[in-house]
């Protein structure tokens, strides 16, 4: 049995490898083939110019000076290039230097990861803690002012997008009324460490952003939360718990939400990837210096491997998350069998 | 035995164990009668029931005021002009321009109609694209299996590890997308794995249903019961998640076109606020914020109308509830709960 | 009302005869419906007997699931239960000095279980008076074990955990449960049969007087039917349980039963002794019913389906309830409700022509279901 777990496990992390590899392949070689695209750009620059100054076109110079530019050699085939590529990663952790910034792309991004991570790891946590007491409260009382409130208020939410309030708090709280600070990860003015004063600069410069990553989580899986208590009231085994005399509160917390938690639960944690990547924009906003300030800049200056370096770090949450959660949901479900038909995603 | 008429003779339940017993009529009625039928059961009975619910009621006139707006606004309202007013003229005071003009002196209202095509445009891509590839995807993978099925669940799951919103930026900043059509169809490229994945789980489950077997036993040909008996049942779900899909691209669109990744082409509302913001900073001078406070209501107003039409619509297709609307009697809720619990 | 004779199904007096445990008075249930109202039990009357285990028989929809959730005042809104349901403690219980749970019997001689307040009634369930549903697989919490289902009633009802679980032990034993096994699986982990017998263990934890079965073998094969049968007999010996069994498969009962009891369109049409009941009923309902049983005994021709259909709850026939599928009915029928009156020795019937239908209906029962195996 245990066996058939661990063939079961290997088999999932292979295949997760195997789509984040896929994955990688796909953006580097949209980078180097697509007309129009900046390596091509760059390339026919360096020519025009080499032909104007009336020398040799020299291809072996070319690619070099392509390659100091964006960090490709275009002579290579797609293929190798790649391959190099991720054999330079997993060699020597080498994610290549950033264009923008002229620095290892390892350092930019593994000391603008924890940011990010704390924004997303504090939103998620507030919003799995709404979204599961709105939803079993709500089913509770099902068809009572509450439910129907409950009901309207968060599809408000769902339907005002998160930027839009982040906007809107940034606008007037930030800056009209200067109660919360206009951007920034920490103040400027106190100094980095474990210091009381930092700590809590941090906290305040984060809370507007962890706000608006609270909501990108909180409405759709609270209605979901709802649909499934209720069907768990109806059921004969909360019935009969009921006549048993099993109090409320067991009722609420070991019945309810324990079992409607369960079809919910992949979501949650596969949300957890979708959570990181609406970083990019909210960081923005607030101009936090995280892994997705850094993604959105990349992108925009064309800096292909502060770009690719991005796209691991997200596509690695995402896939960890989708592991985790196909692995941990056993855990959960007593009646889960590992490596059955069950649907992972 | 007797043979006067009783006054109540006992009725008949509802159901009765061999069906409702009609049946037997339709074979024997006219094409007339049968087309009657048909519209009341294809058009009449889920209009009845999508009014019935607030929801759909709601959202519906949403949706159809975007429209409107869209289409009607737009021949209506005269395009918006460089300097036909002054500058920041605030809204409310002039009636000529109602809400406003904006840094340029153009009048914000007719700018937010002018709008709305594009939006239309974006969301409409988006659903076609994300269900499309949706349905191609699963609905082949799931009813095919075996290795065509783990080929294309491949190809998905590539593309739901890579993290949607940076593709999306990465693709944008590349290829540079102008019109509104190949914005939304872009956008909705992080939305239908996901939903290509529900479509195949959906198909797995019906597949070995019964009545499925039994068409393959008669002998019916694969597109004849994929299109006829699998996709009807799963049609709902998907117009469900596909206005969730087209909500997504318009809530993404916004957001990138506010932040400059995505050019500017055509009048749309990211576009305004992205002005708003950068040219009228008007995120931090009050006097200016109500620049981006008309795109920001239009866009959550078109929003919350779709998801509202989208959870009603959750209920139109509920079979008991067009039954019950069908047969013309009012019905709340819960009406069924005495056969239900004996 | 009903006429009184000595052992007569229901008895109206004044001082609770030893025999009954539970009386039901008056009970009716109905439910708003858009088209009208809908009667699910109609004034019902009934006494259970101490100790004896009594078969509520009838066809789906004839309201017996709603007769057995009234005994625990437990009907699902938006149905009105009302009426009177009078629970009777018998003496031992009003002296004793231990008391499992939290339900207080010591003063009273009878307990109004419609007008117990929201706790005294939390206590009455599964104390006095427990239940069993139909489809045990649904009745477990999918993630929980046994044990916890166990444990958490008991801590429920205030009572001692350990000496609780002794007596568990003792009822798996009579079950054929293997306690250890049972108690740390999940419920997916069992059988349906297994699921079944600790579902009638937890029902019998805090050890109640009266165990109300609703069609607990419907879902379970033949050799486990019988088995779980032969079981409740055991247990209703040894623990001295009175079980009222809904059912509607009649031939089941016949060899567990007491009593059984007829249910037709809501209210009871026939009650009495099994023996009697099976080998010469006399409602027309029932002998119709005994002749549509299926045997391998009985020819052919002999065998037929009741023709008509079953009556709607919001549109129950004047008069007789059973009058337009009746063979024997006439005028008086459509016009008159009959009550429960007595056509034996221990029998009851609510019918006017009780000898005519015995000479109209004939039926003959299959040898096994007036088998013996007590």
């Amino acid at each position: 049995m245990a066996l058939t777990h661990m063939r079961y496990y290997v088999r999932r992390i292979a295949q997760s490898a195997f789509t984040m590899l896929s994955g990688l392949f796909l953006t580097y070689a949209l980078y180097r083939i697509i007309p129009g695209s900046p390596l091509q750009n760059i390339i026919a620059d360096i020519v025009e110019r080499q032909r104007q100054s009336g020398g040799q076109i020299d291809s072996e110079q070319i690619a070099r000076i392509a390659e100091t530019m964006t960090g490709i050699n275009p002579d290579e085939p797609i293929i190798v290039g790649f391959f190099d590529y991720v054999a330079g990663i997993v060699l020597q952790g080498d994610f290549g230097t950033s264009i923008l910034y002229q620095r290892p792309v390892f350092d930019i991004l593994f000391s603008a990861m924890p940011w990010s991570i704390f924004l997303s790891v504090y939103g998620l946590m507030l919003g799995i803690t709404m979204t599961l007491l709105f939803g079993v409260l709500m089913a509770w009382h099902e068809g009572s002012v509450l439910d129907k409130g409950g009901t309207v208020t968060i599809l408000l939410v769902q339907s005002i997008p998160y930027y839009v309030v982040a906007i809107v708090m940034l606008s007037f709280l930030a800056f009209q009324w200067g109660l919360f600070p206009s951007g920034g990860r920490a103040p400027r003015a106190a100094t980095p460490g474990f210091n009381l004063e930092f700590m809590i600069g941090i906290l305040y410069h984060a809370s507007l952003p962890i706000l608006s990553t609270f909501l990108v989580g909180f409405g759709a899986g609270a209605i979901g939360m709802r649909a499934n208590t209720v069907s768990i009231v109806g059921s004969d085994y909360l019935r009969s718990a009921r006549l048993r005399g099993v109090s409320t509160n067991r009722i609420l917390t070991r019945y309810l939400t324990r079992n409607a938690i369960l079809p919910l639960y992949t979501g949650f944690v596969i949300g957890i990837g979708a959570l990181f990547s609406s970083n990019v924009i909210t960081e923005q906003i607030f101009a936090y210096q995280g892994a997705g300030w850094f993604l959105f800049e990349a992108a925009t200056n064309t800096d292909y491997p502060l770009v690719m370096g991005s796209f691991i770090f997200f596509g690695g949450v995402t896939v960890m998350g989708i592991l985790i959660a196909d692995l941990t949901y056993g855990l959960i479900d007593p009646r889960a069998e590992s490596g059955s038909t069950r649907e992972s995603f | 035995m007797s043979n006067k008429e009783p006054k109540r003779d006992g009725g008949v339940t509802q159901e009765s164990i061999f069906g409702s017993g009609d049946e037997s009529e339709r074979s024997r009625s006219s094409p007339a009668q049968r087309l009657r039928r048909s519209y009341n059961f294809y058009l009449k009975t889920p209009f009845a029931v999508a009014w019935s619910d607030w929801r759909t009621r709601i959202g519906g006139i949403g949706i159809l005021f975007y429209i409107l707006m869209g289409t009607v606004g737009v021949l209506i309202t005269p395009e918006a002009r460089l300097n036909e007013g002054d500058y920041f003229v605030q809204p409310f005071v002039n009636m000529q321009y109602p809400l406003g003009t904006d840094h340029l002196g153009r009048d914000i209202l007719s700018l937010a109609v002018h709008s709305t095509p594009a939006m239309l445009k974006m969301a409409l891509a988006g659903l076609i694209f994300a269900v499309g590839l949706a349905i191609i995807f699963g609905m082949i993978a799931g009813y095919k299996g075996g290795m065509l099925d783990n080929l294309m669940m491949t190809v998905a799951d590539v593309f739901i590890v890579l993290p949607g919103l940076p593709l999306i930026i990465v693709l944008s900043a590349i290829f540079t997308p102008r019109d509104a059509f190949i914005v939304g169809a872009i956008l909705s490229i992080s939305a239908w794995p996901r939903l290509a994945r529900e479509l195949r789980s959906q198909v797995l489950a019906l597949r070995s249903e019964d009545f499925v077997e039994a068409s393959r036993a008669m002998g019916i040909s694969t597109p004849t019961i994929v299109g006829q008996e699998l996709v009807p049942k799963v049609a709902p779900y998907m117009l469900i998640r596909g206005a969730g899909a087209a909500v997504g691209v318009i809530r993404n669109s916004v957001a990138l076109y506010f932040l400059g990744i995505l050019p500017f082409s055509s009048e749309n509302w990211g576009v305004m606020l992205n002005q708003a913001y950068g040219q009228a900073n008007a995120v931090q001078t009050p006097s200016r914020t109500y620049l981006m406070i008309l795109p920001l209501v239009l866009l959550s107003g078109m929003l919350f109308s779709a998801i509202l039409f989208s959870q009603g619509l959750d209920r139109v297709f509920n079979p008991r509830l067009r039954a019950r609307n069908s047969e013309g009697s009012r019905e709340e809720d819960g009406g069924d709960g005495g056969a239900g619990a004996i | 009302m009903a006429t009184e004779q000595s052992q007569s199904a229901t008895t109206t007096q004044d001082e609770p005869d030893e025999d009954i445990v539970m009386s039901v008075r008056n009970m009716r249930v109905s439910f708003d419906m858009s088209r009208g109202q809908a009667w699910v039990i109609n004034d019902v009357d009934m006494d259970i007997r101490r100790e004896e285990i009594l078969a509520v028989v009838g066809e789906s929809g004839s309201g017996k699931s709603m007769f057995a959730a009234g005994l625990l005042d437990a009907v699902e809104d938006p149905g009105v239960l009302t009426g009177d349901i009078t629970y009777y403690p018998d003496d031992a219980e009003r002296d004793q000095t231990e008391v499992i749970g939290s339900f207080d019997t010591t003063d009273d001689s009878e307990v109004d279980v419609l007008g117990l307040s929201g706790d005294e009634l939390q206590a009455f369930r599964w104390e006095k008076v427990s239940m069993v549903f139909q489809g045990a697989m649904n009745s477990w919490n999918p993630t929980m074990k046994v044990k916890g289902h166990f444990h958490e009633t008991v801590q429920a009802h205030n009572a001692v955990l350990e000496d609780r679980m002794d007596h568990v032990k003792d009822l798996f034993e009579a079950l054929h449960l293997d306690y250890d096994r049972v108690m740390t699986s999940y419920p997916h982990e069992l059988s349906g049969g297994i699921k079944q017998r600790a579902l009638i263990a937890l029902s019998l934890v805090l050890e109640p007087e009266v165990l109300v079965m609703d069609e607990p073998t419907a879902a379970l094969d033949l050799l486990m039917q019988r088995s779980i049968i032969s079981m409740l007999r055991d247990l209703r010996d040894e623990f001295n349980l009175t079980i009222l069994f809904i059912t509607h498969d009649l031939p089941l009962v016949g060899g567990l039963a007491d009593r059984i009891g007829v249910m037709y369109a809501f209210e009871f049409v026939e009650v009495g002794d099994t023996r009697q009941l099976l080998k010469d009923a006399s409602h027309p309902y029932t002998r119709a019913l005994l002749r549509s049983v299926p045997s391998i005994d009985s020819d052919l021709e002999e065998m037929r389906p009741i023709e008509g259909q079953r009556p709607d709850p919001v549109n129950i026939p004047n008069g007789c309830s059973f009058h337009p599928r009746c063979p024997i009915a006439d005028d008086r029928c459509e016009i008159e409700d009959p009550d429960l009156v007595g056509t034996d020795d221990d029998l009851q019937a609510a019918c006017f022509y009780p000898d005519s239908a015995r000479s109209e209906i004939p039926y003959t029962l299959a040898n096994e279901t007036m088998e013996d195996d007590r």
